[in-house]
């Protein structure tokens, strides 16, 4: 058995290159930082090869929490052979990480990557005189199409086999005289200058570079997208379009167009409706009891069903933000948004883990780990959960449909988004003001090349989160939505009427609470807590209690849009709708992002002070919405 | 000799030294800001610079820009 580690800087491809060997379907982005966990995988040609796909980093002396776990890795757990990653268009750079395992002794195989970039950029790369001069085996690959994999293997395997250590090369050993003489960071800095100076020389012997010097594609998207005027207002039309391609009901402004993801979304709730029908007819056909016709109609169906149409609008919202994340785009808005963000005591790679908190708060909170400001991570991942994510968009199109049905959707949808962001924002400011002593890190930060997303990846991406989501649906919330049909169906003498059931006895107990927020309504109150268990829950359990009541041709209508849920609008005005969506946007988030935060903060302490903070600020913007609301409107 | 945050846009020029705290020179070194080596200033606005270096782009703030030192 031989244990290969992937090794190599931030973005060279060490995860393309991962989920060619494996087969795996691991997420490739494009910005430094994605892979923040090793992860693991068999060869798929060969079960006695072991892959190990690192996080990136620029060298073996970590600088931020996901860098140090490449470097314990390699330092510390000796792998039988390390492939170091070498993004050929920036060789010289990619090459001091090499230098730095290469002196350490491990086998290691240099792994040439984007070699087709290269060609294209007009430079030859001698591949032998790099490999001399290093002391280490150098195999040129496309790791995006898979050429010169299979020798890449064969190398590696064979130099794991024969514990091949590179080649003990001068330099290495004066290197390392240097950095054992004074065990400091000035010796540190000496040993780098002299890598560098290695670096050249080996550079000036294997690559040779075309004369011309024009600017390039990337260049010029660069000089636009982070021009100083145009670089805000670009980013709002980018998202806008996000959104409106996802929600709107005329799309591009042409009356009555479905945008891909309305178009989408009708088809499944046909769909669901024809199989709720189908349900009720095989039920009414074999006489089951009045009750378990109520279960699986109102209860499972009917529960499960409104998360299930939500579903095509998260797939196209998650794929429109893959692209984007794919792209290379993400990096310039980090940068474009540093100066602002650091007003707010944020830094502008802030910006990755809020921005993926759209999708989901959970891998949005393990992304901070990019951070490398301590003050910066915490704060960041206290106001991540603000972050409108997929799952609290069903709320929103359940209000929408139902009490904003007259008014412009995209633009109150648009609405809370911004909401969340904006609190975000003042929270940081307030965060860093009064709880943190402000320490000022620099932004530095690389700018991948642009790349049009492959269809692959952003499928493997989209697919991955939705898959989630589904999951869910099938899971907890079908769980949860059997227990709230109980509670909610049943009290101490058996089956009741909803008003007098469990859960309208726990939900009129704590109702009060809710009163100065504008919704005192036991089902509203019920809705926040399963909410968090997932957010979607919400609109199952509304789903239940609301509609309960009524057969399935209303449950049909609701689900295909064209019904609002009956009684909504006699529990909820404009105002208290939208201090109710407010409300569960902010508040706790759901346990599993509960339990991402606790891992994270690597604290019980913290991360119960982060929940109460989302508490506060929850209740706080929920209770100003309704006071202004009901003033103005 | 100037700072790197006062170079214009266009401009090709050489490190000569960086002024910071040794961890953060550490890290710049790391990423390719060696003492000797050419860097162009694809950009400099408010926001912070974009430098080539290494054939490699990289974004910084005014801040860590005003540190090292160029000719």
């Amino acid at each position: 058995m031989i244990t290969a580690a992937l090794a190599g800087n931030p973005n060279c491809g060490k995860t393309t290159l991962f989920n060619e060997l494996t087969g795996a379907k691991q997420h490739v982005g494009n910005w430094p930082g994605v892979t923040v966990e090793k992860k693991e995988g068999r060869y798929k040609k060969n079960d006695n090869i072991n892959i190990l796909d690192l996080p990136g980093t620029y060298s073996l002396s970590p600088y931020s929490a996901e860098e140090t776990i490449a470097r314990d890795y390699i330092v510390n757990s000796k792998p039988d052979i390390v492939i170091n990653i070498v993004d050929a268009t920036s060789i010289e750079r990619n090459l001091y990480l090499t230098m730095q395992i290469a002196q350490t002794g491990t086998p290691m195989v240099v792994a040439l990557n984007m070699m087709d970039e290269v060609e294209t950029m007009g430079i030859d790369i001698n591949t032998s005189k790099l490999s001399e001069m290093l002391g280490v085996p150098v195999v040129p690959i496309v790791a995006r199409s898979g050429k010169g994999i299979d020798r890449l293997m064969e190398v590696t395997r064979d130099t794991a086999e024969k514990s091949l250590a590179p080649i003990k090369h001068e330099i290495y050993d004066k290197i390392k005289k240097i950095e054992e003489s004074k065990n400091d960071e000035e010796a540190d800095i000496m040993a780098a200058d002299m890598r560098y100076e290695y670096i050249d020389k080996v550079v000036d012997k294997s690559v040779f570079k075309p004369d011309k010097k024009n600017l390039t594609k990337s260049d010029k998207i660069d000089k636009i997208v982070t021009n100083r005027v145009l670089a805000l207002p670009i980013f709002a039309v980018i998202m806008y379009l996000l959104f409106a391609c996802t929600f709107s009901e005329n799309f591009l402004f042409i009356e009555g167009l479905p945008s891909p993801g309305v178009w989408l979304a009708g088809v499944v709730e046909t769909a669901w409706g024809a199989a709720t029908e189908a349900v009720a007819g095989v039920l009414a056909s074999a006489g089951v009891s009045e009750w378990l016709n109520q279960l699986v109609i109102d209860g499972i169906m009917g529960g499960i069903g409104a998360v299930f149409g939500f579903i095509p609008l998260v797939l196209v919202l998650f794929v429109l933000m893959s692209f984007l994340e794919d792209s290379g785009y993400m990096a310039r808005v980090a940068f474009v948004m540093d100066r602002i963000f650091r007003k707010f005591g944020l830094s502008g790679k802030s910006f990755i883990p809020l921005l993926m908190g759209f999708g989901c708060s959970v891998p949005a909170l393990t992304a901070s780990r990019t951070l490398e400001s301590e003050k910066d991570r915490k704060i960041t991942m206290m106001v991540t959960p603000f972050m409108s994510c997929g799952a609290k968009l069903p709320i929103y199109l359940m209000f929408v449909a139902t009490l904003f049905a007259d008014s412009n959707r995209t633009l109150i949808i648009f609405s809370i988004y911004f909401l969340g962001m904006a609190i975000a924002i003042i929270s940081s400011l307030i965060l860093n003001k009064f709880m943190f002593k402000s320490e000022n890190s620099g932004f530095i930060m690389e700018l991948p090349k642009y790349r049009i997303p492959s269809l692959k990846s952003v499928a493997i991406h989209a697919w991955d989160k939705v898959k989630g989501f589904a999951i869910k649906a099938g899971t907890i919330i079908l769980f949860s939505t059997i227990l709230i049909w109980f509670l909610s169906n049943f009290n101490m003498s058996g089956m009741c009427d909803m008003e007098e059931s469990f859960l309208a006895t726990i939900g009129n107990a704590i109702a009060w609470i809710f009163t100065p927020l504008g919704f005192n309504d036991w089902r509203a109150s019920v809705g926040v807590v399963t909410g968090w268990i997932a957010k979607e829950n919400i609109v199952a359990t509304f789903g239940q209690l609301f509609a309960g009541v009524t057969d399935e041709t209303a449950i049909e209508a609701i689900m295909a849009g064209e019904q609002s849920l009956p009684e909504i609008g006699d529990v909820f005005t404009k105002v208290s709708a939208f201090s109710y969506m407010a409300f569960n946007l902010l508040c706790m988030p759901c346990f599993a992002a509960v339990g991402a935060m606790r891992r994270e903060f690597g604290s019980m302490k913290w991360t119960l002070k982060a929940v109460a903070f989302q508490m506060v600020t929850a209740y706080v913007v929920a209770l100003i919405i309704n006071v202004v609301g009901n003033i103005i409107f | 000799m100037m700072p790197l945050s006062m170079a214009r846009t266009g401009e090709t020029l050489i490190i000569k030294n960086l002024r910071c705290n040794e961890e953060t020179k550490k890290h710049l070194m790391e990423i390719g800001f060696s003492t000797g080596e050419k860097a162009e200033v694809i950009k400099n606005t408010s926001s912070g610079l974009i430098v080539n270096i290494k054939g490699v782009k990289i974004a910084l703030n005014r801040g860590l820009a005003m540190g090292i030192i160029v000719e």
